[in-house]
């Protein structure tokens, strides 16, 4: 069966993935992909601690930890749509997606 | 019969690590492909991943959320994202920048580029270490967590969300709807400047 290390391990080695990318490309669309990736990694944690009160208490104890989780999406979801709306803007305006030569506030 | 039964035991253990190589194999690729439209792609094939390993945890409810929301809302949101605007501008001008060789002055970008492909590498890789030298110490309980057949979890989850969690629950449908409302004043702007 699948071991609880396992799916915390697996969800460290994604957010660790997730945050390389981030931090290696300068693509504005490519980092906020790499965000979503990390917030899927903290989802799968939320998920796997859920199901292990589920499997030492009562199945009814998993249910918060998936709650947590359905927020997380939420806010993923309005984070996307307003990232991209902003990513779009600069792109229109600007002609430029690489977060290096979005510099304006550059006293 | 028992080779079956075995095999039939080892199912989600196996599911679960072929799943967790398609998601990290993917996860990798969302950064290192060449074309945005690849990685975002990629991106779908992670969250599907993940949406898997839900069910192998017991999470049928969230595994659906997670196909609904992120394959059918966020990735499509990101391929039309990637559409509208200047396919040229966000696919192209990093391999351009990465593959300008000439002059001195790009020489010198490269070789900044690398110190910060290692300083990132390098972050990463202490992060992970710090947190499994945590997770190591934790003395966290090494049980199965795998799922049995059970009842499902939606109810379960319908009744704690309209009740325990009934202010976050439309706190969140308030954040929705703002960030719905913002998005559309941020790129319909653009829009009325055209038209005068």
């Amino acid at each position: 069966m699948i071991d609880l290390h396992h799916a915390i391990v697996l969800g460290v080695l994604l957010f660790a993935v997730g945050l390389y990318g981030a931090l290696r490309t300068t693509n504005a669309v490519r980092i906020l992909m790499c965000i979503e990736l990390m917030l899927n990694a903290v989802n799968l944690n939320f998920v796997s601690f859920a199901r292990l009160a589920a499997v030492s208490g009562t199945a009814q104890a998993a249910v918060p930890g998936q709650v947590f989780a359905i927020f997380v999406m939420t806010v993923a979801a309005a984070e996307v749509a307003v990232g991209l709306a902003i990513i779009l803007q600069i792109v229109r305006q600007r002609g430029v997606v690489h977060i290096d030569r979005i510099n304006l506030l550059k006293g | 019969m028992s080779f079956l039964d075995g095999l039939a035991a080892l199912a989600p253990t196996i599911g679960f690590f072929v799943l967790a190589v398609i998601i990290l194999v993917s996860a990798w690729m969302v950064s290192h492909a060449r074309r945005i439209t690849h990685a975002a792609f990629f991106m779908v094939l992670v969250f599907t991943g993940v949406a898997g390993v839900f069910v192998l945890l017991g999470a049928d409810f969230l595994a659906g959320g997670q196909v609904l929301v992120y394959v059918g809302a966020i990735a499509v949101m990101f391929l039309f994202a990637i559409m509208v605007s200047d396919l040229k501008e966000i696919s192209d001008a990093e391999t351009r920048a990465r593959g300008a060789g000439t002059g001195s002055a790009a020489a010198g970008g490269t070789g900044t580029r690398k110190v910060w492909f290692v300083l990132a590498g390098l972050v990463t890789v202490g992060f992970a270490g710090l947190v499994l030298a945590a997770l190591a110490r934790s003395g966290l309980p090494a049980g199965a967590v795998g799922a049995a057949a059970g009842p499902g979890t939606t109810a379960p989850i319908a009744r704690e969300l309209f009740t325990t969690f009934l202010v976050p629950f439309e706190l969140a449908s308030v954040v929705l709807l703002v960030a719905m409302v913002g998005a559309i004043v941020l790129v319909a702007r653009e829009r009325e400047e055209e038209v005068e």
